[in-house]
């Protein structure tokens, strides 16, 4: 009868960690809606990789050839799915007010910072580069980059970037109440509804494609596939596919992704103190880049006739649309004639492109120090 | 003689110099790529502007 007791006599005290990590990740997913596409699938991985003599893992187990074909052999499945956010998303808030690109830009202080405190308490060049890079806000990009610098952390750096992505709306308010005023955050904004033109809305993605490419080589394939999924959607000839991109392909992607990354997640790699150091320097991470968002808002009111309500600039991050939400939220709380939500959704998406295009430098900056 | 406890050296002062290369590196692209993007979505709006300009007119 010892065949019956083979499975349980191998349960570790890691093992049992890893499952209650699983069952907290469900947990947030049903209960609190945090993210359920990815911590769902994540948190089940969780438990089935660390169930002793798994058939999972292993050279004929399923999580390990998803691994290897997904996401190890060409970061597929990352990139994919970005197609699906590139559909998902309306660049027009954007093109219809170009200063909000500063913002994206502004917001992505957090990574860098990130990466210098990951330094300082002796992380290697490729682990910190990926640790820092949850700073973006951004799963499939925290994903891509700790895999292609080969980083070792990559199921902790994924479940970081997924959970705090879901707190958003708890570290924003928290990060942008740290640096404003409450007259800062009253400033009122008048919309003014400009019209893009089609053709402006085609050419973007195809410029933004170019000019990334250009000065930031490493960042093609995330920026061209973001950028791809969103010509689909604008181009007016491609409807289905359009529609295709945003659900079918986006779904299943995600589904596959969140229980692919569990196989970096056995117990063996993630009950250690770096899992700790990991989820705390991406905290700091995203709340740096809400900070350097709000501050960079601060420093443009300096020559701006119109002052722009500081809170915009944390909506610089990528976790989109929360971010905007959350902001416009907090104008409609201080002052209920404060409407904020087309220049938050602005800056917001272009905090999309930003992390990519971020996430592109550091993985290019990255892998040439380290002669990859 | 006596052994003195050894202090592990967690910082690698190199690595760090490389990080602060890659922040302000960084920082200088994500601005560039983004700024250099804003400026053509403002020339393309500018001639959208230009081109709506001349519909009215020829309408007139």
């Amino acid at each position: 009868m010892d065949f019956l007791l083979e499975g349980i006599k191998g349960i570790t005290w890691q093992m049992l960690i890893m499952w209650a990590i699983g069952g907290l990740l469900i947990f947030l997913a049903i209960k609190f809606d945090y993210e359920p596409t990815l911590l769902l699938p994540m948190g089940f991985g969780a438990i089935l990789v660390n169930l002793p003599l798994t058939g999972a893992l292993g050279p004929d187990g399923i999580i390990e050839w998803l691994f290897k074909v997904g996401i190890n052999a060409s970061e597929a499945l990352p990139l994919i799915l970005f197609i699906g956010v590139g559909a998902m998303i309306d660049f027009g808030p954007l093109l219809s007010n170009p200063k909000m690109f500063l913002f994206g830009a502004a917001a992505q202080f957090g990574i860098f910072a990130a990466i210098a405190i990951a330094a300082l308490i002796g992380f290697d060049l490729k682990d910190a580069a990926s640790i820092g890079i949850i700073g973006a806000a951004d799963g499939p990009t925290a994903i891509l980059v700790s895999q292609q610098l080969g980083s070792k952390y990559i199921g902790q750096i994924a479940v970081a970037a997924y959970s705090y992505m879901s707190l958003v709306p708890i570290v924003l308010p928290f990060a942008i109440k740290l640096v404003t005023t409450k007259k800062e955050r009253l400033i009122r904004m008048t919309y003014i509804p400009g019209s893009v033109s089609k053709r402006t809305k085609i050419l973007f993605p195809i410029f933004v494609t170019i000019v990334a490419g250009l000065i930031a080589p490493k960042s093609v394939s995330l920026v061209g596939f973001l950028m791809f999924g969103n010509l689909i959607r604008e181009c007016g000839r491609l409807d289905g596919l359009s529609k295709t991109a945003q659900n079918e392909l986006a779904n299943l992607v995600t589904i596959l992704l969140g229980i692919t990354i569990s196989f970096s997640m056995t117990a063996k790699q993630f009950v250690t103190l770096q899992t700790l150091e990991i989820m705390g320097i991406g905290l700091i991470a995203f709340v740096f880049d809400a900070i350097a968002g709000v501050l960079f808002a601060k420093f443009l009111n300096l020559f701006l006739k119109e002052k722009v309500n500081p809170m915009i600039g944390a909506t610089g991050i990528s976790a989109f649309p929360m971010a905007a939400r959350v902001v416009h939220k907090m104008g409609l709380k201080e002052d209920n004639q404060n409407f904020l939500l087309m220049h938050a959704a602005g800056a917001n998406v272009s905090g999309q492109i930003a992390s990519v295009v971020a996430g592109g430098l550091v993985l290019g900056f990255a892998s040439q120090m380290l002669g990859l | 003689m006596i052994n003195l406890p050894s202090i592990p050296v967690i910082l690698d002062i190199a690595v760090f110099y490389q990080t602060l290369e890659i922040m302000w590196k960084g920082v200088v692209g994500v601005f560039a790529v983004l700024i250099i993007i804003a400026i053509v979505v403002w020339l393309l709006s500018l001639t959208d502007k230009r081109s709506a300009q001349k519909d009215k007119k020829q309408n007139k």
